[in-house]
C-alpha cells in the first residue's frame, strides 16, 4: 500500500509536470502579445521591446520555461500583468472559493446521482423509473453554462428569488452566501447527477442479477439487506471509478459557471487570465487544478480496493 | 405420516418476447423428513426453476409462479408473499439452498465468514461472537483447514472446491430440515466432485436434513439416493425409488438417460447411446406426448394423447403410454 501510494505521488509530478509544459507551449501558440495588451495599441516599438526584455519575454521559450519552473519551485509564481500581484497569492484567495463550490457539487451530485440510480433500478419500469431516466437522459445533454444562463434569467431576474450573481463567504453571512451558492451548484450539478444516477442505475440493475444477490435471498435476508447491502457495495465499484473521472468535468464547468455568476474563484480568474494572455496566472492555475484532479483521481483508487477486496496495492 | 414438504401441481411461466414458457407445468412430488430425493433431467427442463419455486426464489418478472401448492409442515408456501416474514424464516432457516455456481454464489465484497454469519445471526438470533464460533465450526465439519483464519478470507481467496464445502456449510448451518442442492458438483472438476459431493452427504446424514438433489449426473442419483424424480420438458415423467427406476425404468426417456451414461460394470466398447434431438420449445406445447418427437419406442406407440402420469409399481409411476417397466426394461433398445 505505502509503495503504491509512493508510485503514485511520483506519477502524479510527472504528470503534472507535463500537464504544466503543454499548457505552457499552447499559451506561447496562441497568437496575441501580453506585452501589447499591458502597454496598450499606442506603445512604441522600444517601450514594447523594453517591457519584453523585463518580462524575459525575448528568451527562447525552453528557458521561459525553466525560469518558471524554477521559480515555482521556489515557491514563486510570477506576477500577473493584469492585476499586478502575486499569482500565489491571487490564488490562493481564490481557491478556497472554488474548492467549497466544487466540493459541494460533487459530494452533492455523487450522492443525489447514487439515489437516484438506486430508486430507478429497484423500481425499474415504474413511474419513478421513468422520470429519473428521462432526467439523467436530459440532463446529460443539458450543458452547465446553459442551465446557469436560464437559472439566473428564471430565478434571478424574473421571479427574483436568488441573487443574479455574486460571491459570500459562508463565514460571513451563511444565508446570502448558500443564496448566492445555489444557482452555480445547480447548473455544474445537474450533468452529473445525470451521469452518475445513469451508470448507478445500470451498474445496480446487473448486480441485481448476480448469483450471490440470489444466495443472499435464499439465506432469508430482508429484501432491503439484499439491495442496500449485498447489491449496492457491489454497484458502487464502477461508480466510483466515474465519479473520479466527472470531476474533471465538474471542474471545466465551473469555470463557465464562475464566470457567469461573476464568482471570485480559480475558474474566473483563469478564463480572464487566459483572454488577456496573462500567461503566468493560467500556468500556476493550471499547476493548482492538475495537481488537484490527480490528487482526487489518488483518492479514487484508493477507495476502490476500500470497497472491493479484490483489488490490492502493490 | 405427512411428508416434510409436499409439492403438488406446481406450475411456473416465463414471460419472454417469443411467448409464454411454461417452465414447470404441473410439478407434484413429496419429500419426507431425512429422505434423500434426487431430481433428474437435462438442461432446461425446469429442474431449477421448480427448485427456485418452493422457496419462491423465481424472478418475477419474467417468471411466475401460477398455480400450486408448496406444503411445508402443514403449511402452503405459495399463500404467503415472497418478501413476507414467515417465508424469510423459511428460507435459509428451514430451507437451505446449494448452488451450482461456486465461483459466483458468495458475494465478492465479504468474507466468507460474514456471509455464513448473517445467516446464523438472523435465523438462530446467535451474538456475534456465537455465530463466529458455530462458523468456523461448520467450516471445520466441511473440511476447510485452519477454519479460524480461512473464515475471515473473501471468496476469491478460496479455491472452487472451497467455495461450494463453504457454500455447503453456509446452507447447513442454521440445521434446515430440508437442503435443495441445485447441481451442487456440476461447475466442479472430477475430482473436486466426488469429495464436495461426499462431504455434503456426510453433513445431511449428520444433521438428519432432508436432501433434494438436483443434477444430471445420474450416477451421483444412483449412490445417494432413495428416490428419483425424472424430468422432462416441465414435468415428472417417472418417479419411484431409486433402485426400482434403475432396474426397471419405465419411461424411454429415463431408459435413454441412463444409455447416455458410461458404467464401469460393463463390457468395454460398448458404445454411449445420446439422446437424438433437441429438447423440446416450451412455448405452445402440442398436446401429445412431449418426449414423443425423440421416443426411440416411438413406433410401438399408437396413442396421440398426452399421457398422464401412472402407477406402475409400488410408488413407481410413469407418464407413458406404453408398459414397459416391470420387463427387466433396462435392457431395451441395446
Amino acid at each position: 500500500m505505502l509503495s503504491f501510494l509512493l508510485r503514485r505521488t511520483i506519477h502524479t509530478i510527472f504528470v503534472v509536470f507535463i500537464v504544466t509544459i503543454i499548457s505552457f507551449l499552447l499559451l506561447h501558440i496562441i497568437p496575441g502579445d501580453p506585452v501589447v495588451r499591458i502597454l496598450g495599441a499606442h506603445a512604441t516599438a522600444a517601450q514594447i521591446e523594453q517591457l519584453r526584455h523585463e518580462l524575459g519575454l525575448d528568451q527562447p521559450i525552453l528557458w521561459q520555461y525553466i525560469h518558471w519552473i524554477w521559480n515555482v519551485f521556489h515557491g514563486d509564481f510570477g506576477k500577473s500583468f493584469i492585476y499586478h500581484e502575486d499569482v500565489g497569492s491571487l490564488m490562493l484567495e481564490r481557491f478556497p472559493v472554488t474548492l467549497y463550490l466544487v466540493s459541494i457539487s460533487l459530494i452533492l451530485s455523487t450522492i443525489i446521482g447514487i439515489i437516484g440510480g438506486v430508486i430507478s433500478a429497484v423500481k425499474r419500469g415504474g413511474v419513478a423509473d421513468s422520470l429519473i431516466s428521462l432526467f439523467a437522459n436530459t440532463g446529460i445533454a443539458i450543458p452547465s453554462f446553459w442551465l446557469g444562463i436560464v437559472g439566473i434569467y428564471i430565478f434571478g431576474l424574473k421571479l427574483g428569488w436568488l441573487p443574479v450573481q455574486g460571491y459570500t463567504s459562508p463565514f460571513g453571512d451563511l444565508w446570502m452566501s448558500l443564496k448566492q451558492l445555489i444557482m452555480p451548484v445547480f447548473a455544474t450539478s445537474v450533468p452529473n447527477v445525470a451521469i452518475v444516477a445513469r451508470q448507478t442505475r445500470s451498474s445496480m440493475l446487473e448486480t441485481i442479477q448476480q448469483d450471490y444477490v440470489r444466495t443472499a435471498k435464499s439465506k432469508g435476508l430482508k429484501q432491503r439487506v439484499v439491495l442496500y447491502k449485498h447489491a449496492l457495495r457491489n454497484a458502487l465499484i464502477p461508480v466510483v471509478t466515474l465519479v473520479g473521472l466527472t470531476l474533471a468535468f465538474l471542474i471545466g464547468g465551473e469555470f463557465i459557471i464562475e464566470t457567469i455568476c461573476n464568482i471570485p474563484g480559480v475558474g474566473r480568474l483563469l478564463v480572464r487570465a487566459a483572454m488577456n494572455k496573462d500567461y503566468l496566472i493560467v500556468q500556476g492555475g493550471v499547476l493548482i487544478l492538475g495537481t488537484a484532479i490527480c490528487i482526487i483521481n489518488l483518492v479514487v483508487d484508493v477507495t476502490y480496493g476500500l470497497i472491493d477486496p479484490r483489488i490490492r496495492y502493490k | 405420516m405427512a411428508p416434510l414438504l409436499e409439492v403438488k401441481d406446481l406450475r411456473v411461466t416465463f414471460d419472454t418476447m417469443n411467448g409464454l414458457v411454461k417452465a414447470v407445468d404441473g410439478v407434484s412430488f413429496t419429500i419426507d423428513k431425512g429422505e434423500i430425493v434426487g431430481l433428474v433431467g437435462e438442461s432446461g427442463c425446469g429442474k431449477s426453476v421448480s427448485q427456485m419455486a418452493i422457496t419462491q426464489l423465481v424472478a418475477t418478472p419474467p417468471g411466475k409462479i401460477v398455480s400450486g401448492e408448496v406444503i411445508f409442515e402443514g403449511r402452503d408456501l405459495l399463500k404467503y408473499h415472497p418478501e413476507s416474514n414467515m417465508m424469510r424464516d423459511v428460507r435459509g432457516g428451514q430451507i437451505g439452498m446449494i448452488f451450482q455456481e461456486p465461483m459466483t454464489s458468495f458475494n465478492p465484497v465479504f468474507t466468507i465468514g460474514e456471509q455464513i454469519m448473517e445467516s446464523l445471526r438472523l435465523h438462530l438470533k446467535l451474538s456475534r461472537s456465537a455465530a463466529r464460533k458455530r462458523a468456523i465450526e461448520v467450516l471445520e465439519e466441511v473440511g476447510i483447514p485452519d477454519a479460524s483464519v480461512r473464515i475471515n478470507n473473501y471468496p476469491h481467496q478460496f479455491s472452487g472446491g472451497m467455495r461450494q464445502r463453504a457454500m455447503i456449510a453456509m446452507a447447513l448451518s442454521c440445521s434446515p430440515k430440508l437442503v435443495i442442492a441445485d447441481e451442487p458438483t456440476t461447475a466442479l472438476d472430477v475430482t473436486t466432485q466426488a469429495q464436495v459431493l461426499d462431504i455434503m452427504m456426510k453433513m445431511v446424514e449428520h444433521y438428519h436434513n432432508a436432501l433434494i438433489i438436483v443434477t444430471h449426473n445420474l450416477g451421483i442419483i444412483a449412490r445417494h439416493a432413495q428416490r428419483i424424480n425424472v424430468m422432462y420438458a416441465g414435468r415428472i415423467v417417472e418417479s419411484g425409488p431409486s433402485e426400482e427406476v434403475f432396474l426397471n425404468p419405465g419411461h424411454p426417456y429415463t431408459i435413454a438417460l441412463m444409455k447416455s451414461v458410461p458404467r464401469l460394470d460393463e463390457k468395454r466398447g460398448r458404445q454411449l447411446i445420446p439422446i437424438s434431438g433437441i429438447p423440446p420449445n416450451l412455448i405452445n406445447m402440442p398436446p401429445i406426448c412431449s418426449f414423443k418427437p425423440r421416443c426411440p419406442m416411438v413406433d410401438a406407440c399408437q396413442s396421440l394423447s398426452d399421457p398422464e402420469l401412472r402407477p406402475v409399481g409400488k410408488n413407481h409411476s410413469v407418464r407413458c403410454h406404453l408398459n414397459i417397466s416391470g420387463q427387466n426394461s433396462g435392457t431395451i433398445f441395446e
